[in-house]
């Protein structure tokens, strides 16, 4: 009697420890720590492939379902700004980039992994859609919730506002086709700089 | 010197529930992938009215209150990190008794990007072949034939071999630009593309 006691606290114990390691396998931090960084941006080279390990393949399932290899498209997410600080659901930023090494590229935000409903049903943009500072080399992304002129993706909720305004919020940064610099050296190509204006 | 009798015991439960912990995490690892593409090609299959084997007609998934486009709800979108700047359509394969013939008519020189991918139940990307690689060949439609196992022929077609018997094919469209009136005319024509499976 007192053996099946032990065993089945024993099995409990090791459930609880099994599901905390699973959780902390998936984690977007232990993402962040254990792939290519490029400035806040982090990278995988194995996402989609059948080269990932079991904790990256666990992770993309999580996070980034359905992702294509390398050769497609090479995923780069945030979930801090160039300073190392979490993005803030209740921060205005502003995104500095110029044209990315890439055939086609796009950036989206999302709050807690989806898209954040809001008016102007903007939720990214790409390399045909934004608009080019008036040196036409560079452009500049506002994200916040109040309307910003320009390229403004919004961090506008239509959802009844609940007290503070909470949320994990993450850039996806996707290049279709990548220049062969990309997979030569994804952490050291220039990306665009967040930078946190209030 | 020998331990103690009741730290014997100790040392014997401490390192069972140890095995028996790090044994069940790394199956969760491993199992999670199957288990949310069972999940989430499911719920996509039920919210299209499609079954497996048939692809959902081509779709803007978003999450807001846009108008429906072809019949995919977008007030809940279910997979994580979707992109907006697809226009997508999904079909959950099972080739484990007989092969899937796929008919793809594709928008080359039209979308800033366009491929045809093939997921296996594991989630990992095995086959992918985009507008460019159609291009190169002189075609604007492609015709696969998907096969699990086995040697298999079937002139003109493509043959890709899935390491499941199970998985995912997405074929992902960019659109130019959403919300320019421009950029809806090409999505109206964009719609048109749509792909078609069947099995013998």
């Amino acid at each position: 009697m007192r053996t099946i006691f032990k065993t089945l606290i024993s099995v409990g114990i090791a459930f609880i420890l099994a599901l905390g390691g699973l959780w902390y396998v998936i984690s977007p931090q232990k993402y962040e720590e254990s792939e290519i960084k490029n400035g806040p941006w982090v990278t995988s080279l194995e996402a989609g492939s059948a080269d990932a390990s079991i904790y990256q393949r666990a992770r993309i399932a999580r996070s980034g379902l359905w992702a294509l290899e390398k050769s497609e498209v090479i995923y780069y997410v945030t979930t801090t700004d160039s300073d190392g600080n979490k993005l803030d659901y209740n921060g205005v930023y502003k995104i500095e980039g110029s044209e990315l090494p890439a055939r086609w590229w796009g950036i989206t935000v999302y709050k807690d992994l989806y898209f954040i409903p809001n008016e102007a049903n903007r939720y990214s943009f790409s390399k045909t859609n934004i608009a080019y500072d008036e040196n036409g080399t560079t452009w500049t992304i506002m994200l916040s919730a109040r309307p910003q002129k320009g390229n403004w993706l919004p961090l506008g909720d239509k959802e009844p506002m609940r007290g503070e305004r909470n949320g994990d919020l993450c850039l996806t940064l996707r290049l279709y086709n990548p220049n062969p610099e990309v997979l030569e050296s994804p952490e050291t190509i220039e990306l665009p700089q967040i930078i946190r204006m209030v | 010197m020998g331990l103690d009798k009741p730290w014997k015991k100790w040392t014997f439960w401490t390192f069972f529930t140890l095995i028996l912990a790090f044994s069940l995490n790394t199956i969760a690892i491993w199992a999670l992938p199957y288990i949310t593409t069972d999940k989430m090609s499911d719920e996509l299959l039920e919210s299209s009215g499609v079954s497996v084997n048939q692809f959902t007609h081509v779709a803007i998934r978003v999450a807001v209150d846009e108008p429906v486009i072809e019949g995919v709800p977008t007030r809940v979108d279910r997979v994580v990190k979707d992109c907006p700047d697809h226009l997508a359509q999904f079909c959950k394969y099972d080739v484990s008794k007989k092969p899937l013939h796929i008919h793809v008519p594709v928008p080359v020189d039209i979308a800033p990007y366009w491929s045809i991918s093939f997921y296996a139940h594991n989630t990992d990307n095995f086959w992918v072949m985009n507008d460019l690689d159609v291009k190169e060949r002189g075609l604007t439609e492609l015709n696969i034939t998907l096969v699990r196992s086995g040697t298999y022929e079937k002139p003109g077609n493509e043959i890709v071999y899935s390491p499941s018997g199970t998985g995912i094919i997405l074929i992902r469209t960019i659109i130019p630009d959403r919300y320019s009136a421009e950029g809806q005319e090409v999505i109206k024509e964009l719609l048109r593309y749509q792909a078609e499976a069947y099995q013998f």
